[in-house]
């Protein structure tokens, strides 16, 4: 069942204020959450999160179109490793 | 820069090898193949693309005669090939390409065999190890640099990285804070 939308969508606050603090110094570093349920908003865009997948910190940078995804989606918990020598292309976003 | 694979036998002008994929079960009886492709698009093995195929013997010339895509793989066959018994002996065998007959890529972007083998550095000069691992998650790209059991995860982004120079085998990071030391 979806949540309520008189509640709003769920934002973990200690995550929600380091960003805040970021957005008004206008400062970029990268925020280490755990709160991968967290929702993300648009106050989250173009930061650097890094994310807990269980065993290690995956930095994730925040774009446009992650907005109402929640952060957990975006750092696996389980890691294929595929073919490192391959013809795979790597973009710096 | 460390190489994709070298070639022992091709003398001091080392050739660099890139895998683009993987044979598998025959498909049909009439020589066709499926092919596991590794890289994001499946255009190397567009008719008439040139293929090597590494077996036990050696590394030998194939040239597509046909193909078609289906999810994740595409089935294919090659010139000469006309039935299944061709075929058989080359189930789970790598199929390679020269590094040389890529096609550059445009703006900030890197073949990962390129990349992997890198040495990092930090901003203010400091050794951080060898990029060992590029780790896709659904958003940007994470590079693993690894030194002497210490594992720092790198994302693969303009604010996070100052400059890559695969000639000199060298990746520079920018100064971004707790992107290093948390």
């Amino acid at each position: 069942m979806a949540r309520s939308v008189k509640k709003g969508p769920y934002m973990d606050q200690k995550l929600a204020k380091k960003i805040e603090d970021l957005n008004r110094l206008r400062d970029k570093k990268v925020v280490r959450t755990w709160a991968r349920r967290s929702m993300i908003v648009p106050d989250f865009v173009g930061h650097t999160i890094a994310i807990h997948n269980g065993n290690k910190f995956i930095p994730i940078y925040i774009t446009e179109n992650m907005v109402g995804h929640k952060l957990g989606e975006f750092a696996m918990t389980r890691m294929f490793r595929g073919h490192a020598r391959s013809d795979r292309s790597s973009k710096r976003r | 820069m460390k190489p994709a694979r070298e070639d022992p036998t091709s003398g001091p002008s080392r050739e660099v090898w890139v895998d683009i994929g993987r044979i598998g079960k025959p498909f049909g009886l009439k020589g066709e193949v499926v092919i596991h492709y590794y890289g994001d698009a499946p255009d190397r093995f567009e008719v008439g693309s040139q293929v090597f195929l590494v077996t036990r013997g050696g590394r030998r010339s194939l040239r597509v005669a046909s193909s078609r895509r289906m999810p994740r793989k595409l089935v294919a066959r090659f010139d000469g090939c006309h039935s299944i018994e061709e075929i058989k002996p080359w189930v789970n065998a790598v199929l390679q390409i020269r590094a040389q007959d890529l096609p550059p890529l445009e703006g900030p972007q890197a073949y990962h065999f390129e990349l992997i083998g890198l040495k990092v550095y930090a901003a203010d000069g400091r050794y951080l190890g060898v990029l060992e691992e590029i780790l896709a998650t659904g958003a940007n790209d994470v590079y693993c640099i690894r030194h002497e059991g210490r594992e720092v995860l790198i994302p693969a982004i303009q604010d996070a990285i100052e400059s890559v120079d695969p000639d000199e085998g060298r990746m520079t990071l920018k100064n971004l804070e707790g992107l290093i030391d948390p």
